[in-house]
């Protein structure tokens, strides 16, 4: 009694050895699945009471820049009949389970939603019970392939597309970043013609010259009179400056010219058409509207399309790496 | 029947060694030759391995003999067990005594009795070889002595001695010998077992040492690891953004190598270990028939794979660790990797949009100086406060404002350096006007504004001396002090 436990025991440690508990490997890595790693050999020519133990394939969380793929093989050798239909749960982290009967598909292919690299998946048993109940001959064999994280590609014209599909988005986004390059300066302009032509409005309707324009009548009168009494004591230069007043104030025009009707000071927009006002208006407050102390938004999003500019420049060339062996003709 | 005796007894040379004498603990009691008490008829004794030799009389159970001769659980297959004559009588003597004969059969018969159903086999084959084998030698040697000086008085003892052992031969030792050659039969079964089994590990044997070779190469190669990770991320660490891709799949397949070489020879060392632990396990399921004799003989069936088994699981357990260790090195280069992208990719688009950047802060700065410059010519060209009553400009706040206008001049003239920074040119074109602007009102319009309006305060009833005193300061050009005493002469025509 003794000793059948203790052969009893060795056939568990076997078991045990060969499957491993919870045991973590790289995401590229083989199994057994049906072997006498994996099962009983004490009936003779028999493989039975198997145990697929749990087993995680991880990976190091490198980028891609293509859609990647898992596959999954399933190799068999030997006889392996029985009515038992034995299943595989697949489960990539953050995806659902898949389900893989392994004596009936051979390869499954793995996708994340996002098509990104999967960095750990799970293989469990669906089944224990009838993987434990299973008794075939002991050529019976049944192995698990698994290549993590390869480019989802068949053949060269789709590694072709992928870059093409690359290219395209990088043009787009570039002439996005050369528009918003314009845009901003475009937009720095007109901020900054905005103040040039404030300051020449500034110049032209500030008080002391709508005063001046104002008076300017009363004081050519003024003048006049002044230049009539004093006649004798001018001389010819102020002779020739008071006819310069004469002849320039009215140069100054009319007061008016620069209010609108409510006695306010014309604005620079005041000075447009109806049609012209709304455009300005609007650009103006446009342009106010996403400028700020920090910058304008739309240098904000020329940095921002012009980084996403240089990410596709990198990920053109990863995907050029990733892919290299497809674009080359060959097959990895 | 003297050679019948002889041969049984030669049947366990191989056993053999006569068994030495020692100490002996007597019972104390004189030899009889009338048979009144076991005791003076004959003894039974037992020699321990350490040479203390323990009597009691004939009769005495073997048993209680152990007992009283002590514990032995250990050493009893080198004990002996064998009959004596009374105290004190000789062995030549002995064998003229039917009751002494009869009684030493007796004690024979319950040794041997004892010993085969409570002793291992080889045990029992040890003690037949010893001193029991001694004594008996030392009663045929006597008896052969006794034969050739036969004498009529003995005659019919040594008839009855050898009907006792022809009878002894019969009852005794052809089951003995049954029983050995059970034993040597299950002997054979388990060296055939033993052989099975190791014609079954034999082919294992060269996968065991493929696999500890690789090992033993694959250990090598721990400081090769880092040696690669560092070149890797010594490169990666001076590369330039679009080499990084070259690097980082460089890195994917190094690693993926690397943990691919520590992958299969785990699973090589797992599939072999399982291997090796089912053929245990047939090892184990063929011994069982033999079980309560190895057990016997030999306390446990003998490990033939732990060593191995354990050794393997510690390889397995090594490219776990090994395996982890990769990860961890690759992980921590990958976020390095990913760091340094980042930071180069912030960094390129930094020098492509620089030069534009460079331009807007540029134009926003200009606009903001130019707007500081409007903002100072709007405030400088208001017209200065007026009285109420008469309508007279107050000249001393716009006189203040424009000579503080002028105090920012600095500003767009750069004395020190000579170099204004461009972003302020264009409001310097408008600050030139405004300081021009202001130099004039501060040094002349000011001034004469006030000379003129003078007469203006006379005419409203201002004191001529407050008059004058404008006028003198304004000649001594001391214009602010001038337009100080003017604003006041013009703020008091509103109460006269």
């Amino acid at each position: 009694m003794q000793t059948r436990t203790r052969w009893m025991a060795a056939a568990l440690v076997a078991a045990t050895v060969a499957a491993g508990a919870k045991k973590t490997s790289a995401l590229s890595g083989s199994m057994d699945l049906i072997s006498p790693a994996t099962c009983s050999t004490a009936q003779a020519g028999r493989l039975h009471t198997c145990v697929v133990a749990d087993r995680t394939f991880s990976s190091p969380g490198a980028e891609s820049a293509v859609p990647m793929r898992t596959k999954v093989t399933v190799t068999k050798s030997g006889t392996c009949t029985t009515a038992l239909t034995l299943r595989l749960s697949l489960k990539p982290q953050g995806e659902p389970a898949v389900l893989l009967p392994f004596q009936s598909t051979r390869e499954i292919f793995l996708r994340r939603r996002d098509r990104a690299p999967i960095t750990s998946l799970l293989i469990e048993d669906a089944t224990p019970n009838w993987t434990r109940a299973l008794n075939v001959p002991s050529s019976c064999r049944y192995s698990l392939q698994v290549v993590g994280n390869e480019p989802d590609v068949d053949s060269q014209a789709e590694a072709q597309a992928i870059i093409a599909d690359l290219e395209q988005q990088l043009a787009t986004k570039r002439t996005e970043s050369n528009y918003y390059r314009n845009l901003v300066q475009y937009h720095r302009a007109f901020m900054f013609l905005q103040s040039v032509a404030t300051n020449f409005h500034e110049e032209l309707t500030n008080e002391t010259v709508q005063e001046l324009r104002d008076g300017a009548e009363e004081a050519l009168n003024t003048l006049s009179v002044l230049a009539s009494a004093c006649d004798d004591a001018m001389t010819e230069q102020d002779r020739e400056n008071i006819m310069l007043l004469f002849f320039s104030l009215p140069q100054l025009g009319s007061a008016d010219d620069w209010r609108n009707p409510d006695g306010s000071t014309k604005t620079l927009a005041d000075c447009f058409g109806s049609r012209d006002q709304e455009i300005y208006a609007l650009v103006d407050r446009l342009a106010r509207e996403h400028d700020s102390e920090n910058g304008s938004q739309y240098e904000e999003a020329l940095v921002q399309a012009e980084t996403a500019v240089v990410e596709l420049e990198y990920k053109l060339t990863l995907a050029r790496a990733q892919l290299a062996s497809w674009l080359a003709g060959g097959v990895p | 029947m003297k050679q019948t005796i002889f041969h049984w007894l030669s049947g366990f040379a191989w056993l053999a060694g006569v068994a030495c004498g020692g100490p002996i603990e007597s019972t104390g009691d004189d030899f009889a030759t009338t048979s009144q008490a076991l005791d003076q008829i004959g003894q039974v004794c037992m020699d321990r391995a350490d040479g203390l030799v323990t009597c009691r009389p004939s009769g005495t159970s073997i048993r209680d003999l152990i007992d009283a001769a002590g514990s032995c659980t250990d050493r009893c297959w080198v004990d002996e067990l064998y009959p004596a004559p009374p105290v004190g009588m000789a062995l030549d003597e002995a064998i003229r005594s039917t009751v002494v004969l009869d009684q030493m059969i007796r004690d024979t018969n319950a040794i041997i009795s004892y010993t085969r159903s409570n002793w291992s086999g080889e045990h029992y084959a040890n003690l037949i070889g010893g001193k029991l084998r001694a004594v008996l030698i030392q009663l045929n040697n006597a008896q052969d002595n006794a034969i050739n000086k036969r004498h009529p008085r003995i005659e019919k003892p040594l008839e009855d001695f050898e009907k006792k052992f022809v009878e002894t031969y019969h009852a005794e030792i052809d089951p003995l010998s049954a029983d050995l050659s059970d034993s040597k039969r299950a002997i054979e079964r388990i060296n055939e077992v033993v052989a099975k089994s190791l014609s079954d590990f034999q082919p294992l044997k060269a996968r065991y040492a493929q696999i500890a070779s690789r090992f033993q190469t694959y250990r090598t190669t721990e400081s090769s690891l880092v040696t690669d990770l560092t070149d890797i991320s010594r490169r990666a660490s001076q590369a330039e953004l679009l080499d990084l891709p070259a690097i980082s799949q460089e890195l994917l397949s190094y690693s993926s190598r690397k943990r691919a070489a520590a992958d299969e020879l785990a699973l090589e060392a797992t599939r072999l270990a399982s291997h090796i632990a089912q053929l245990e396990a047939v090892y184990q399921r063929r011994s069982e028939p033999h079980v309560a004799f190895i057990d016997r003989h030999l306390s446990a069936i003998p490990d033939m794979t732990g060593g191995a088994v354990k050794s393997l699981r510690n390889m397995v357990s090594y490219c776990d660790q090994r395996r982890l260790q990769i990860d961890a090195q690759v992980a921590r280069l990958f976020r390095g990797l990913t760091a340094r992208r980042d930071g180069l990719i912030a960094l390129a688009a930094d020098e492509r949009t620089r030069e534009t950047m460079r331009h807007a802060a540029h134009l926003k700065a200009s606009s903001t100086f130019l707007n500081e410059a409007t903002a100072r010519s709007s405030e400088l060209n208001k017209l200065p406060e007026r009285t109420a009553r008469y309508g007279l400009y107050l000249w001393a706040d716009k006189y203040d404002q424009n000579l503080a206008v002028l105090e920012l001049e600095p500003l767009c003239t750069a004395p020190d350096t000579g170099a204004v920074p461009s972003w302020r040119d264009s409001g310097c074109v408008a600050y030139k006007r405004i300081f021009n602007r202001a130099r004039t009102n501060v040094t002349t319009a000011i001034g004469r504004t006030i000379r003129l309006a003078v007469s203006q305060l006379r005419s409203k009833g201002v004191a001529e001396s407050i008059l004058s005193e404008i006028l003198v300061d304004l000649d001594a050009g001391r214009v602010r002090r001038a337009a100080v005493t003017y604003d006041t002469a013009a703020r008091l025509t509103e109460v006269m």
